[in-house]
């Protein structure tokens, strides 16, 4: 990373955050402020809560997909690849069909009942995969998908007994979305993200030497139970809240590690902070998208990151494949 | 001479089987030591446990007298180097950041490499001849290139002592006997021990001043290579018979299978 580098990446950053409020279904421009008290409730209230959500969202979620490929050794792994979302997805289906009307701390029945379920999905793996001598990768990669198979088939389920309107509320929050008002969701995730971001960072080294695998991890001195179980915990518990308040937003946890390791290298003291930022950023712009694209309607932003992360990942499958060909 | 490794009874076993059965051993200063057996014998298994891979519930090993199950991570990383027999690297890391991680465990967080730290590096690099290819990717270099920048890897932990699985298997006749010169100038100059579980007996014979032949998790013989490598044992271990001579040119013994 030379200096060019991280100045064009703070430019891009402070580009996004202080520019994307003000697009949207309607465009306010930033004299509209001074002058007018609902478009200054707009920006303040909607819009720029809105997208550093949306940053702190795509943030961490790039972040945990980048850490959470070097925990498993499989470049393919994306923050959902452990089934805490659907664990997460669950709670939040239940919640949407039982009907609670629950309020704890202002945060809704689908918020509470969805971390509940990413809480319970992270113990249940943690007891599946520990062993003596840590969590063997592959046993949590099987772990994972095994849970997720098991919770989308009691979704499904769920759908079956709902009626049109839940089924269609299901659907919605399934696809993810980052609509919210006030600042209490970006206030809530801020904090967690900030320190995950930071514990993770300052390990960023040994997470090198971790993707390297166990035997090599621990002759180079990394404490590989210690460190795997933060990492795991860590990533885990961020997550659970991220899919809590946004759903289940796909791709960006894959592509983004991706993306950043192709253009600067698989080291993590820059892949961590440069992907967790790029991935921030990508979100945001794929929410002004959502918002603007059939305004005054808006589309959930998790068909955006797909509809640009699916021939993305097409086209690294196929230069997967064609190297393994060579 | 020093003490390095005591090992006092140690047993072992993976599920019920024993893989380790009432070792007992000590290494010393500046020792070369060959691991011989077949396969199955516990080489591996035993080596894993020498550099805390692989661990058992009672104190069994002590690195210089401490148990070696207590030892914080990052200090037994500064005394002990360990080459497993596979190294699988997920991401494409050049060949410098490979280098780097032996120098984690001289580190604190996330600090910035010293000055020390960069020069162990240059040294490390001079001596195993890798110097020319620094930044290119590892998953990119040859057999013998991978395994030299493994070893430097090893080497810039400043370890007492470096445990190789099978470190010359995958590789050409003049790289298994580079290597194998290189751990030497080591152990002859700065004093390290190595250990090295192998097959080619015939290159321990050359290098080694101690040899080990272990049968079914047992140790069966201990000492030079001329008190090891004799014609009934071998036989009986190995199940083939055997010729063995003394090499004119190094004067150490080499044994040929035949059938």
């Amino acid at each position: 990373m030379n200096r060019i580098k991280v100045i064009s990446l703070i430019f891009l950053v402070m580009l996004t955050l202080i520019f994307s409020p003000f697009i949207g279904g309607t465009w306010i421009s930033p004299d509209d402020i001074f002058t007018s008290d609902i478009s200054q409730q707009i920006i303040m209230d909607l819009r720029t809560p809105r997208v550093i959500f949306a940053f702190l969202v795509g943030f961490s979620l790039a972040l945990i997909g980048a850490v959470f490929q070097a925990l498993l050794r499989n470049d393919l792994a994306t923050p959902y690849t452990l089934g805490i979302s659907s664990g997460g997805s669950l709670g939040a289906v239940l919640a949407i069909k039982s009907g609670f009307l629950l309020h704890w701390f202002g945060f809704s029945a689908v918020v509470i009942f969805s971390v509940t379920g990413s809480l319970a999905t992270i113990l249940i793996i943690y007891l599946i995969a520990r062993s003596r001598y840590g969590m063997a990768p592959l046993t949590l990669v099987l772990t994972g998908v095994t849970i997720s198979l098991l919770f989308s088939s009691m979704i499904l389920f769920i759908h079956y007994l709902a009626d049109f309107t839940e089924t269609y509320r299901m659907i919605r929050w399934l696809m993810g979305g980052l609509q919210i008002t006030g600042w209490q969701y970006p206030l809530t995730l801020l904090p967690v993200a900030v320190v995950t971001f930071l514990y993770l960072y300052r390990h960023a080294h040994a997470i090198n030497i971790l993707s390297t695998g166990h035997e090599m991890a621990m002759s180079k001195g990394v404490d590989v139970l210690r460190l795997q179980k933060r990492i795991f915990f860590g990533g885990s518990i961020l997550v659970g809240v991220v899919v809590a308040f946004a759903g289940p937003i796909g791709f960006i946890g894959l592509i983004i590690p991706h993306l950043i390791r192709l253009l600067i290298g698989p080291d993590h003291r820059i892949l961590l902070p440069v992907g967790a930022i790029v991935g921030g950023v990508f979100l945001v712009w794929c929410d002004t998208l959502a918002r603007t694209m059939i305004a005054p309607a808006e589309l959930p932003v998790g068909i955006i990151t797909a509809m640009i992360g699916g021939p993305f990942f097409m086209w690294l499958l196929l230069r997967h494949s064609q190297k393994s060909a060579v | 001479m020093p003490e390095i490794l005591n090992i006092d009874r140690l047993n072992f076993a993976y599920q019920h089987d024993p893989v380790l059965e009432d070792i007992s051993l000590t290494l010393g200063e500046s020792e070369f030591v060959g691991i011989i057996g077949p396969n199955g014998a516990g080489k591996s298994t035993l080596l894993k446990h020498m550099a805390g891979v692989l661990t058992c519930r009672e104190d069994r090993l002590f690195i210089e007298n401490k148990p070696l199950n207590r030892i914080p991570r990052r200090r037994l990383a500064r005394a002990v180097a360990y080459l497993p027999q596979e190294v699988e690297f997920v991401f494409s890391f050049s060949v410098d950041e490979v280098l780097r991680m032996g120098r984690y465990p001289h580190t604190h967080g996330i600090r910035i490499y010293s000055q020390r730290d960069e020069d162990v590096i240059d040294n490390v690099s001079r001596m195993l001849d890798i110097e020319a290819f620094r930044l290119r990717n590892y998953s990119d270099l040859s057999g013998g290139e991978k395994q030299r920048v493994l070893i430097a890897s090893a080497l810039a932990q400043e370890p007492k002592l470096i445990l190789l699985d099978e470190p010359t298997s995958a590789l050409d006749l003049h790289h298994q006997l580079g290597i194998y010169q290189i751990l030497r100038s080591q152990q002859q100059s700065n004093g390290l021990t190595v250990v090295v579980v192998t097959h080619d007996i015939n290159l321990a014979a050359q290098f080694c001043t101690r040899m080990i032949l272990m049968d079914h998790g047992k140790i069966l013989r201990d000492g030079p290579p001329d008190q090891v490598l004799q014609f009934q044992t071998l036989q009986d271990v190995f199940g083939v018979k055997v010729y063995i001579d003394i090499n004119p040119m190094t004067e150490s013994l080499y044994i040929l299978p035949y059938g």
